[in-house]
């Protein structure tokens, strides 16, 4: 949660993101109270409208859910929902820009396959 | 139930011959923090001013809540225009205190929350005895922003309230009007050079051109559709075709240029193109800066 | 009804700080006469003379001071000019009256040998006077901005000092005295009084507030 927010992605995502690789890293636990949007807002020096959006995406997403009342907790299920979804984006956020990266200097599928082989 | 919105309709302000703000329409709701931008001369201060009657407009309306702002004792009740102090007016020596300031505000602001500005003064700082032409700019800048936050008005606008004001008081300021915006829910103005550091703190962004607000989003959608494409100027031509663009720059063989992307528009292309993400200054700069063109 | 009353509180307080910091230099220099030097008749000359001209240019420069300074900041935090405006003017009348109620308090302690015939009349006259010049430059400030104000205030300035003495050493004292005093005068200042309160009433109409 203390990451620095950069200027790469939108805001609202790297809060959403940020929790979610908390929940990966057992920072916060599922059926656990995630900080509320105006904490968020306060630690990163946003707009709580802002921080709201990311948590948003993460309640549509089923990561988690809200206690009326009580605030944002992290639902069961979560970390393997979160993996999942980062695994089904693992090839277009990683894996398709490496081989673009890869075509544009002349390295072909297969030595890159190669390379991966060899190295791990 | 009634919205709570201060509005403006058609406003034109013209000094002389001279037109400083053509037909502006503006909306501000209840419980947004509003970061008006533009350069020196655009307008923001003049705009800012009408839109608390400060200033009579040559032509169109400010309401409150439906009612004219103008000579309202009613909708002024609601806001707050704090604006720069210039000391030059008190040039003699028997000059006001910051003090002095401070005590009218409370006389003549109707939410006033002697509490916070008294929290307020001791965050700052502030020698309350000093005189106005004694102070340093940072000094007037507090004092503004001290009157802004204790009105407790719905709608507060500040100009240029961090001017003067070193980094660190700087982000003293952003975290407290977070704070009390998150609080209070009032609806802020914030008219800025400095973009970049206060552009999280913005929910809507106002852009303000030579008298004319060109653009009037959220913030974080803004940045969503905006992006700089960069690489060999034909390939740059053929990915931003039929896209909105601005501020081309060239240096040899190369193009870098802005678009902003409308809704359903994508960037064809791959890596033969530099496609980044901007931060609201760049995208403040290409659509309002010099262009060599 | 509350902006107003909240409004006028405040041109009150600047006003009666300035009226209570010259009272305290009259009461000041009184003791050093009193006590110090022994010599009551150079303090009662001194103050018979000096007092009423000394009121009528403190609300001339008071009214040029409230409009250069003091309107614009109140105005920036949110009155309406119409409060602005009324407040000024009740204010500035309240504190004339002030002046004038010192004045008579003041002749009614004084040793009769003294006494001046319609003292107390022509200081009413004077402060009245001096209420509406006030505001007046002050309208000229408001409606056409400071360099012009104070460009007016320092010929009226001139042309009250030296006209006044010229008019005083040339008809003699009693006669101006007797003059100022009579109703015919005292009509017309309070017409031009009221003449120069709707004029500031009216020049306020657009003001802008400027840095």
């Amino acid at each position: 949660m203390n990451e620095f927010l950069t200027q790469e992605k939108s805001i609202y995502l790297q809060i959403s993101e940020m929790i979610e690789n908390d929940i990966l890293r057992d920072i916060i636990l599922e059926e656990e109270k995630v900080p509320s949007t105006n904490e968020l807002a306060k630690m990163y020096a946003i707009n709580p409208a802002t921080a709201a959006k990311g948590v948003n995406i993460l309640v549509d997403r089923d990561v988690l859910y809200k206690k009326r009342g009580i605030g944002m907790f992290v639902a069961t299920g979560a970390k393997e929902k979160i993996k999942c979804c980062r695994q089904e984006e693992f090839y277009s956020n990683y894996i398709k820009k490496l081989l673009e990266e890869a075509e544009s200097i002349g390295i072909s599928k297969e030595e890159v396959i190669r390379m991966i082989r060899e190295n791990h | 139930m009634k919205e709570e919105r201060l509005t403006g309709k058609g406003i034109v302000k013209t000094y002389g011959k001279k037109d400083v703000l053509h037909n502006v329409d503006l909306e501000l709701e209840k419980g947004k923090i509003y970061g008006l931008i533009g350069r020196n001369g655009a307008g923001k201060t003049t705009l800012l001013s009408i839109l608390s009657a400060q200033n009579p407009a040559t032509k169109g309306t400010v309401d409150y809540n439906g009612m004219p702002v103008w000579e309202n004792r009613e909708a002024l009740d609601h806001i707050c225009f704090s604006r720069e102090i210039n000391p030059v007016n008190n040039s003699k020596a028997n000059g006001y205190r910051a003090k002095d300031y401070l005590k009218a505000a409370s006389i003549y602001m109707p939410g006033w929350d002697q509490e916070f500005a008294d929290r307020l003064v001791k965050e700052f700082e502030l020698d309350v005895k000093k005189r106005a032409a004694k102070m340093s700019k940072g000094m007037l800048s507090m004092i503004t922003i001290i009157i802004a936050l204790a009105s407790k008005a719905d709608y507060t606008f500040l100009d240029e309230p961090v001017a003067g004001l070193d980094v660190v008081m700087r982000e003293y300021f952003y975290r407290t009007l977070l704070e009390e915006f998150t609080n209070s829910g009032r609806t802020f103005v914030i008219s800025t050079h400095i973009i970049e550091e206060a552009a999280d703190v913005f929910e809507e962004v106002i852009m303000l051109d030579k008298g004319n607000v060109i653009l009037k989003e959220n913030t974080q959608e803004l940045l969503g559709r905006a992006r700089h494409i960069s690489g060999l100027a034909e390939n740059v031509d053929r990915a931003s075709a039929g896209l909105l663009t601005f501020h081309e720059e060239t240096m040899g063989r190369s193009k870098g240029v802005t678009v902003l992307l409308k809704e359903g528009e994508k960037i064809e292309g791959g890596t033969e193109l530099s496609v980044q993400p901007m931060n609201l200054q760049q995208v403040f700069v290409a659509l309002c800066g010099k262009n060599e063109n | 009804m509350k902006g107003y009353l909240r409004g006028m509180f405040y041109w009150v307080c600047c006003l009666e700080k300035l009226f209570f910091s010259i009272l305290g230099g009259v009461v000041v220099v009184f003791a050093v006469f009193a006590f110090v030097d022994k010599d009551m008749e150079q303090f009662y000359r001194w103050t018979l003379s000096y007092m009423p001209m000394m009121g009528v240019i403190f609300f001339i420069a008071g009214g040029i001071n409230i409009a250069n300074e003091q309107i614009p900041m109140v105005m920036s935090l949110g009155t309406t000019r119409k409060e602005a405006a009324w407040g000024v003017i009740i204010a500035m009348h309240g504190t004339a009256l002030q002046f004038w109620i010192l004045t008579i308090v003041y002749n009614a302690f004084l040793p009769p040998t003294y006494v001046v015939d319609s003292y107390v009349k022509v200081c009413g006259v004077l402060f009245l006077f001096g209420c509406a010049g006030g505001n007046g430059l002050g309208a000229v400030v408001l409606r056409f901005g400071s360099k012009v104000g104070l460009r007016v205030y320092l010929c009226s300035l001139f042309l009250l000092v030296g006209g006044g003495i010229f008019i005083v050493k040339l008809a003699g004292a009693a006669a101006v005295i007797s003059f100022i005093s009579s109703m015919g005068v005292l009509v017309a200042a309070i017409l031009f009084d009221a003449a120069v309160s709707a004029v500031y009433r009216m020049s306020i109409r657009n003001y802008e507030v400027r840095v």
